[in-house]
């Protein structure tokens, strides 16, 4: 029998757990485009939110990279920020006192140019009040092993990953880079490593070049491409690693309203991030909570996490 | 700061590719001289960033406040807004941004004047800045370069002020020939007494040019500068400009430490 959904609540059909950490809604907001979430507590009611990950920390503030920046491109966007960001001390001692007035879930993002410095910046969150989860980038090259990309390697993500797991208070979420050929193998290595649970995906590298002066329009040259322009990517790829992994997944890329976040719970994610839509549009996630609750009223979805990866084949 | 939706109240194409914007925002704003707002045509997908653009002229009416806006046409950002048409509906984000302060001038032991230096779209960021310290008795000079007379902008409203103003054009179809540091420069070597508070906005070389010019006659300059944004409110940090401290620098966020930055505090 159907549940009578007009007596439900909104947060007995919105609520889902990940890694023991229970979210009011599944919506969060993505690393980078939510500052320090105190940015936006002049837009939007931050209680409402699933919860919000924290710009990335670092063990030592960052200047980042030289302007120009971002550019936009076609349905999205290209970023080379270069990690500026306060510290994660700051963190703690500046920002923490005050998120902690709200009442939605805080996970800080966390990335570093070594094992040690991953390793810096979780003791020194472990040491903040008010931290449900951490979240790992792996997308930083690592300058202690000539650079490569951790997240391009299924083993140095694996090593950061049950390093990092061995100090960590609190559940760690890893987020995985695109830019790599095989996902699967990322989020089975980290999986194996002990991540509580994935975040899929970062933004894919790009470039874009001025035609008249023939420069890069990123001091960078190269940048992080996000915007509704990835969104087919991350869905496929949250796919593809719902098939294969156990633990639960994020899914982030493009989203930027309700029906975009109905795509990837169906694709297999437990809950969903919205990134660079709060830039252009600052209430997207308190709008995507309410379409949510309405498409499950309307569908008879007495609750959300029905939805996810309920993905209906074509039969052959 | 208010998300909210404006309705466009009056649109003009002028000059080489320039469109002036009225729109009305239902509800009383506080936009200071220098603020500026997030634009985007409502429900439009493409292009998917608003456009920052400073506030030319505000006038609050009962409950609602009218803003205008005046900026070239270069973009699709700027293209879609100039397609707009009365009665559209347009997404908008403000008041943004600190605003020029006129305490420089105020708090001196001795008087001081006021030396307002834009360029080309630069120029309406100004406008009511101007009039502010019109309005407080500030005797001003307000220097306005652009390429050629179909690139000035706002010349019927800043004559109606009153301050001196000096208009110049590159190719000299008004105005002085040359460009408005030129002018800027002889005015000051004119000057018995060099007790002026410099505000500029244009384009990055003029407000250089003005910054250093200043310098060397010992004053202060408050420049209003201009990045590409994706937010405006301060969580992209995409918008940053490098400012000296001391002995090091660090990245400060156009739409949150500024827009107006000293002068001589920004490596250019």
């Amino acid at each position: 029998m159907v549940d009578n959904l007009s007596t439900k609540s909104e947060s007995e059909i919105l609520a889902i757990e990940i890694a023991g950490i229970k979210f009011k809604n599944p919506v969060l907001t993505a690393s980078g485009t939510f500052g320090y979430g105190l940015d936006f507590a002049e837009l939007i009611d931050l209680n409402r939110l699933g919860g919000f990950c924290s710009k990335g920390l670092s063990p030592k503030p960052m200047k980042g990279n030289p302007p120009p920046r971002i550019v936009e491109t076609h349905g999205g966007m290209l970023n080379a920020i270069g990690l500026q960001n306060i510290g994660a001390k700051a963190f703690v001692t500046d920002k923490l006192p005050l998120l902690r007035n709200y009442n939605t879930q805080i996970i800080a993002n966390v990335f570093g140019y070594s094992l040690d410095e991953y390793i810096e910046a979780i003791e020194i969150l472990n040491q903040g009040e008010g931290i449900a989860a951490y979240e790992l980038n792996i997308s930083c090259p690592n300058v202690k092993e000539g650079g490569i990309v951790i997240g391009n390697s299924p083993s140095a993500a694996a090593s950061v990953t049950s390093a990092v797991k061995r100090v960590a208070k609190r559940p760690v979420i890893v987020k995985l880079s695109p830019n790599v050929t095989d996902i699967k193998q990322l989020a089975l290595a980290v999986e194996s490593a002990g991540a509580d649970a994935l975040s899929l995906i970062n933004t894919l590298v790009g470039t874009s070049i001025d035609i008249y002066s023939r420069r890069p329009r990123l001091a960078n040259i190269t940048g992080g491409l996000s915007g509704p322009a990835v969104k087919p990517i991350a869905v496929r790829m949250v796919y593809e690693v719902a098939q294969v992994v156990k633990i639960p997944i994020i899914g982030i890329g493009g989203i930027a309203n309700w029906m975009d976040a109905v795509e990837f719970l169906i694709a297999g994610a437990c809950a969903i991030q919205i990134g660079t839509a709060n830039y252009y549009d600052p209430t997207c996630s308190i709008k995507t909570i309410d379409g949510l609750l309405e498409y499950c009223k309307k569908q008879n979805i007495s609750q959300i996490s029905e939805l996810v990866k309920s993905i209906k084949l074509i039969a052959k | 700061m208010k998300e909210i939706i404006a309705i466009v109240q009056e649109i003009n194409l002028f000059g080489n590719g320039y469109c002036r914007l009225k729109l009305s925002v239902p509800t009383i704003l506080d936009i200071n001289a220098g603020q500026f707002a997030m634009l985007k045509p409502a429900r439009l997908f493409e292009p998917l960033l608003r456009r920052a653009m400073a506030f030319y002229q505000v006038k609050v009416i009962n409950n609602t406040t009218f803003v205008d806006f005046i900026f070239h046409i270069l973009g699709r950002g700027t293209q879609a807004l100039a397609e707009l048409r009365p009665g559209d509906q347009v997404e908008f984000l403000g008041p943004l941004g600190k605003s020029f302060s006129i305490a420089p001038i105020q708090k001196q032991d001795q008087v001081l004047r006021a030396l307002i230096v834009a360029g080309g779209v630069g120029t309406p960021a100004v406008l009511i800045l101007a009039q502010e310290l019109c309005l407080k008795r500030v005797e001003t000079y307000i220097f306005l370069g652009a390429r050629s007379k179909d690139d000035l902008i706002g010349i019927d409203d800043f004559s109606l002020l009153p301050a001196k103003l000096t208009i110049t054009t590159d190719d000299g179809s008004v105005g002085e020939k040359g460009f408005v540091t030129e002018s800027l420069e002889k005015f000051l070597e004119m000057q018995e007494q060099n007790n002026f508070v410099v505000y500029t906005c244009g384009p990055e070389i003029m407000m250089k040019r003005t910054s250093e010019i200043a310098t060397s006659f010992g004053l202060k300059t408050y420049a209003s500068l201009e990045a590409r944004m994706a937010c405006g409110f301060g969580v992209c940090v995409g918008c940053v400009v490098e400012i000296q401290q001391s002995n090091d620098f660090s990245y400060q966020r156009v739409c949150v430490e500024g827009p107006i930055f000293e002068g001589s505090e920004v490596v250019w």
